[in-house]
């Protein structure tokens, strides 16, 4: 897909997961922010919620490390191109991240969204819906220090 | 609880028979059969299973693929402490989510499905990471190379 408009994602806004994934992955206990990112961007590459679940729709991958890995650049929130006006953004301990490798670890405090001209998409389990934040209020997804910011060019 | 978990291990792993499979555990070395103790398993069973299959190798499956909190992680063992490391607060919400239910395997034998989640909850730190296998039903056998990496986020 590529690239995706933020009157699209606005229509995602106070979406529960179970109204996105037509495939029925909807546990209210399980984390969806990189699930509710690939379904909107259509990445269904690597673990998806049909390996997770059977379904008659097409998967969208649902964690946070393979779409890391996935960018084809990644790096520090400051450090994003002035001309980089769509990404991912992620957030989660500056220490599970190589850039180099573009390796994220697979730790439980990590979360992905997409960042569109100042605004950001992502979905907050504790909200059970897709919200929309300033990258200041969403560094504050989890205390310091699980709470460095990268940006990632979108697979 | 550590303690605990790691006298379970060995109780279990003494327990279990000495007969090598084709799936591989992280030292090369075969994976010894594992059974469980009921039909169909218990809860009880499968988290059993589960410690006493803790060398599998993280190889045995795509799902499985980097899913360690380390990036060094081999084993289904090494995969799972990484995320009950991280419920040692008594103030979060944690627990452990156990699964059963009749299946067929690919190889058109009944089995059970069985799957263990350990959860977390504390505001949006929300996750479910586990895994998924099979027992075959004429013999208890745990399938060794059933198993998948379950968890989102």
């Amino acid at each position: 897909m590529g690239i995706i408009t933020p009157q699209q994602l606005n229509d995602y806004l106070g979406q529960p997961i179970g109204r996105i994934c037509r495939n029925g992955y909807a546990n209210d206990a399980d984390n969806h922010c990189a699930h509710f990112v690939s379904h909107a961007m259509d990445y269904r590459f690597g673990v998806t919620c049909l390996t997770m679940r059977r379904g008659q729709s097409p998967g969208a991958n649902i964690r946070v490390h393979e779409l890391f890995s996935r960018c084809p650049s990644v790096g520090p929130w400051a450090s994003r191109p002035a001309t980089l006006t769509s990404s991912l953004v992620f957030i989660t301990r500056a220490d599970n991240v190589n850039i180099s490798a573009r390796e994220m670890a697979n730790v439980p405090r990590k979360h992905v969204g997409i960042y569109i001209s100042g605004v950001i998409w992502h979905y907050s389990n504790s909200q059970r819906q897709v919200v929309q934040q300033t990258p200041e209020q969403f560094s504050h997804h989890y205390p310091s220090p699980d709470n460095a910011m990268f940006y990632g060019t979108l697979p | 609880m550590s303690r605990a978990w790691l006298v379970l291990a060995a109780v279990s792993l003494a327990s279990c028979g000495a007969h090598p499979s084709s799936v591989q555990k992280a030292d090369g070395r075969g994976q010894h059969d594992v059974r469980v103790a009921h039909l169909p398993p218990s809860a009880k069973d499968v988290i059993d299973a589960v410690i006493a299959s803790g060398s599998v190798a993280l190889s045995v499956s795509p799902t499985c693929r980097n899913v360690g909190t380390e990036p060094s992680d081999a084993t289904i063992g090494r995969y799972l402490a990484g995320f009950m490391a991280e419920l040692s607060s008594p103030e979060k919400k944690n627990w452990i989510e156990t699964q059963i239910e009749p299946g067929t395997a690919a190889s058109g034998e009944p089995v059970s499905i069985c799957r263990l989640t350990l959860r977390h909850v504390d505001g949006d730190d929300r996750w479910g990471w586990g895994v998924q296998f099979l027992v075959r039903t004429s013999d208890g056998l745990v399938l060794a190379d059933s198993f998948t990496c379950t968890g989102a986020g």
